[in-house]
């Protein structure tokens, strides 16, 4: 009846939007050409960005492109594209009246990352580093694109993969996973379990990506209090914010040598009359089991289709939309004879969910906007062992609602966004102890910005309270099995100093709140995929965690370099501790107890690129996580699944619209390990890579081609669940071929 | 007009919203409503009704660890019970439950159950000289898993 309730409200806000709010005139509208720099010829393919509306569209292939009913008042708008620096440019929109310009990208070889942010510097603006994000995109996105959003990402200093075979992968960053790393696609929780355990698969098919994000610090307070190790946002645009004036999108496919893989994908966008946007995308995945250097990886083969289809509804008041997606997946976890399962496990994952949003303009000085989400979630999995049997299910409805406002030059603040959250989450699980459950959360949350001169400031909080509450009520070998209730302040700050001549230093304070989960709360039973019996504590106190980071950044037209050191400490840390005693009621599994101890995370990072010659660009970086809990009466111990020091080093040529390059990942030895878990051998792997892209007709042509592990090199991730099983895989070709259209 | 028009978008958006809500649905596909699982935390094997095998905390705690048959031939009727979290015998006492086995080489020992004997009672039979192992399991046939396993107890036939 709750869902109903407020589904029956969200459809009359549909309804009759326009009557509460009642503005749909003195809009204003831009109009424009992108052109090469050089050559002065139009320059098609260029996704263009309306920042503060949160608006895109994509340049047609004589450059051409519009922005309609837009506010009078000023925004930024940035432009990026495959081979060339993004820009950001500044403009002013009057009521009633059509502003036309011209953008020039410049060609360039740097990484898109790198590319965008020393294209803002020529503004001189330090606002323009806001949130200290970072973006995979364009040809980084192509070049890295892996089975899982995790491998995708796992280039970037500090972010590494857990990782149980082939599908299931879930991104950790400086040492910090599980729901500390908020995943996000479109803006939404993906209403998984992934961050429960090593062997459930993330519900995000990076091969759907437009972009992908990552923000750190107060901006991170938006999505959530917990997420300290920072919010991974996987931009797909669902529903479209902005009317195209074409249908455009892209068509992909991909093959992997390394395991028969092959995926083909599809997305495409544009209008339906005057006030409709359609958008839908596509992909259906298959691979077999992986090949390693010391053989196959039985049962590490992966079937999965992600779908989507959105529509949006686009008038002078802003835009109302609906999207539906399904995503299914069928994978294997890998036998482990000593570990539970000795023919390995089998993981069926259907999700659907569908969401709304809506965005309405304000005619107001200070108040520009209001935005409302909503999104339903259905998730199940289940887990089947050799024999047929269903081990476990697991299932979770989510319901998440939010309304936000921006502002700009409210008092002495440049600008924020202030809302509310909400969620409800029905959790159940077959074929262990658990007890079905109920969680409730409500949220209010601030984020603003201000620049002083050369420094920019950011600060949010957010407040957030949360309710278990379990089906039944009783006295359990766990413990009290009851309601808890959590509430909690997370707070950060941030600050960037443009000191001129391409440098900046910032520094980030964050104090994170996090209520323990369900699982955490309330699990009692075998998990054969995960190779664990699993025991939750009814007793468990909220994560609460302090993060400080500074950091120094150069960036110029022709190289970027980062530095940055971080400690992050935590009251109640909660994870899974492996007991090392065998389960009473399932002794081929140990007992993984839920437990709460005082940890700290610190390291550094840092990263480089610098363009040389013209054409040849020389690229680099390194990580490393020192990470230890507190043990009672035992002084400090190391924490397992810590990444070790690692770094690579790159390099690449390109010209035109060809570019090639090497890279070498360097890992040393993992020695410093937690309780049952053995160490993990230093490493040396090499990749090359191409990439050309061609202009024809209506079309835009990319072909991205990697070789990885060169030397078939037995290697091992240290944060692999099954790394004693088998080692990384093996020499891996794989050809990514994507039309732009 | 133009009013009826604009209304009748929004209302194929709800229309188009609800459906989507009724495709994705609002039950928990993992709900179940047969939740009784039984919480065994050990067992013992009795054999004409003294005590020979017993496992707790998922280890023998007993001075015998294994079962010996000799080839060719059975032993008597052994019965297994299983221990709750006060150390008391049990048998789960609705027809949702059986006894299950794995991981025995069939070609060495076999295990075989009669009606007349109950269900959680068998008895070994030697098929062939060697070794090998047995783990029993509570079955939980409704919902098609285990909720007890012993450990693999060795199996010496003679």
């Amino acid at each position: 009846m709750r869902y109903h309730t407020l589904l029956l409200i969200f459809c009359l806000y549909i309804i009759f939007p326009a009557d509460i709010y009642g503005q749909t005139t003195d809009k204003g509208e831009i109009t424009g050409k992108t052109i090469d720099r050089n050559s002065e010829e139009p320059l098609g393919y260029v996704y263009l960005h309306l920042e503060e509306l949160n608006r895109t569209t994509t340049a047609h292939s004589d450059g051409s492109f519009a922005f309609k009913n837009i506010s009078p008042g000023n925004y930024t708008l940035s432009a990026t594209r495959i081979g060339y620096q993004a820009v950001s440019q500044t403009i002013t929109i009057e009521a009633n009246e059509t502003t036309e310009i011209t953008i020039s990208l410049k060609p360039s070889s740097l990484s898109s990352e790198a590319i965008e942010v020393v294209g803002t510097t020529d503004q001189s603006s330090a606002g323009s580093l806001e949130h200290a994000s970072k973006t995979i995109q364009g040809t980084d996105l192509r070049q890295n694109l892996g089975t899982t959003l995790s491998a995708t990402m796992d280039d970037l200093p500090g972010i590494d993969s857990r990782s149980m075979g082939s599908a299931p992968a879930r991104p950790v960053i400086r040492g910090l996973g599980g729901e500390r790393v908020l995943i996000l696609q479109d803006g939404e929780r993906t209403g998984d379990v992934s961050s429960q355990s090593a062997d459930h698969a993330v519900t995000v098919d990076p091969m759907a990506a437009e972009e992908i994000e990552l923000a750190r610090g107060p901006a991170a307070l938006e999505y959530g209090s917990n997420a300290i190790g920072g919010v991974v946002n996987v931009v797909r645009n669902q529903i479209s914010s902005s009317l195209p004036d074409h249908f455009h999108g892209t068509a992909s496919l991909q093959g992997k040598s390394v395991n028969t893989g092959s995926v083909t994908a599809l997305n495409a966008g544009g209008p339906i009359g005057n006030s409709l946007a359609l958008k839908l995308d596509g992909n259906i995945r298959s691979a077999r089991n992986i090949k390693t250097p010391e053989g196959t990886l039985t049962n590490s083969g992966i079937f999965s289709t992600n779908n989507a289809l959105g529509i949006s509804y686009l008038r002078p008041w802003g835009y109302a939309g609906l999207a539906g997606s399904m995503y299914l997946n069928n994978y294997g976890i890998p036998p482990d004879p000593n570990g539970g399962h000795e023919h390995g496990v089998d993981i069926e994952i259907q999700k659907y969910q569908a969401e709304g949003k809506t965005e309405f303009s304000l005619n107001n000085d200070i108040f520009k906007s209001i935005k409302t989400t909503f999104s339903h979630k259905s998730y199940y999995h289940k887990e089947i062992e050799n024999s047929g049997a269903v081990g476990t299910e697991y299932g979770v409805l989510t319901t998440n609602g939010k309304i936000t406002t921006q502002h700009e030059n409210w008092g002495f603040l440049d600008e924020g966004t202030i809302g509310l959250w909400g969620e409800t989450k029905n959790y159940a699980v077959n074929g262990t102890q658990t007890p079905n459950s109920n969680a409730h959360s409500l949220a209010g949350f601030a984020v603003e910005e201000k620049d002083i001169g050369a420094l920019h400031l950011e600060a949010g909080i957010r407040f957030e309270l949360t309710q278990s509450i379990p089906e039944d009520e009783y006295s359990a070998s766990i413990g009290e099995i009851r309601e808890r209730t959590f509430s909690g302040l997370s707070t950060s700050a941030s600050a960037i100093y443009d000191w001129g001549h391409g440098f900046f230093t910032g520094t980030t304070f964050m104090h994170s709140f996090r209520a323990p989960s369900q699982e955490e709360l309330y699990s009692e039973g075998p998990h054969l995929a995960s190779y664990s019996y699993e025991v939750g504590n009814p007793d468990l106190n909220p994560e609460r965690g302090l993060g400080k980071e500074l950091f120094i950044r150069y960036r110029t037209t022709s190289a970027t370099a980062e530095i940055g050191v971080y400690h992050n400490s935590f009251n109640s840390y909660n994870y899974p501790r492996n007991t090392g005693e065998p389960s009473s009621r399932f002794p081929s599994l140990n007992v993984y107890q839920f437990t709460g101890v005082d940890a700290v995370f610190q390291g550094v990072e840092s990263s480089y690129q610098v363009e040389f010659l013209n054409n040849w660009v020389m690229s680099g970086s390194f990580s490393y996580t020192h990470a230890k809990r507190k043990a009672a009466n035992e002084g400090w111990h190391p924490l397992p699944q810590i990444p070790p020091l690692q770094g690579n080093i790159g390099l690449k040529y390109a010209v035109g619209g060809f570019q090639l390059g090497g890279k070498t990942t360097i890992a040393a030895r993992q020695s410093r390990t937690g309780e049952f878990e053995g160490p993990t051998d230093g490493y040396t792997v090499f990749n090359i890579f191409g990439q050309y892209r061609l202009e024809g007709g209506s079309f835009l042509h990319t072909v991205s081609l990697n070789a990885e592990n060169i030397f078939n090199r037995t290697y091992r991730n240290h944060l692999s669940r099954i790394k004693d099983l088998m080692p990384e895989p093996g020499r891996n070709f794989s050809l990514l071929y994507r039309i732009y259209f | 007009m133009h009013f009826l028009n604009l209304l009748s978008i929004r209302t194929l958006l709800a229309i188009a919203l609800f459906a989507i809500f009724v495709i994705v649905g609002c039950s928990n596909p993992a709900n179940s409503d047969d939740e009784d699982h039984l919480h065994a935390e050990g067992a013992i094997l009795q054999m004409n009704g003294e005590e020979i095998l017993r496992i707790e905390g998922g280890e023998f705690v007993s001075n015998n660890t294994s079962l010996e048959v000799d080839s060719g031939d059975e032993t008597p009727l052994i019965t297994i019970f299983f221990l709750d979290h006060d150390g008391e015998t049990f048998h789960p006492g609705d027809d949702h439950y059986a006894l299950n086995w794995d991981k025995i080489d069939t070609s060495i020992a076999e295990i075989e159950q009669h009606e007349e004997d109950g269900k959680w009672s068998f008895h070994l039979v030697g098929q062939g000289q060697g070794e090998t192992e047995v783990r029993f399991r509570m079955w939980h046939e409704d919902e098609d898993h285990s909720d007890f396993d012993t450990p693999a107890i060795p199996v010496n036939v003679n």
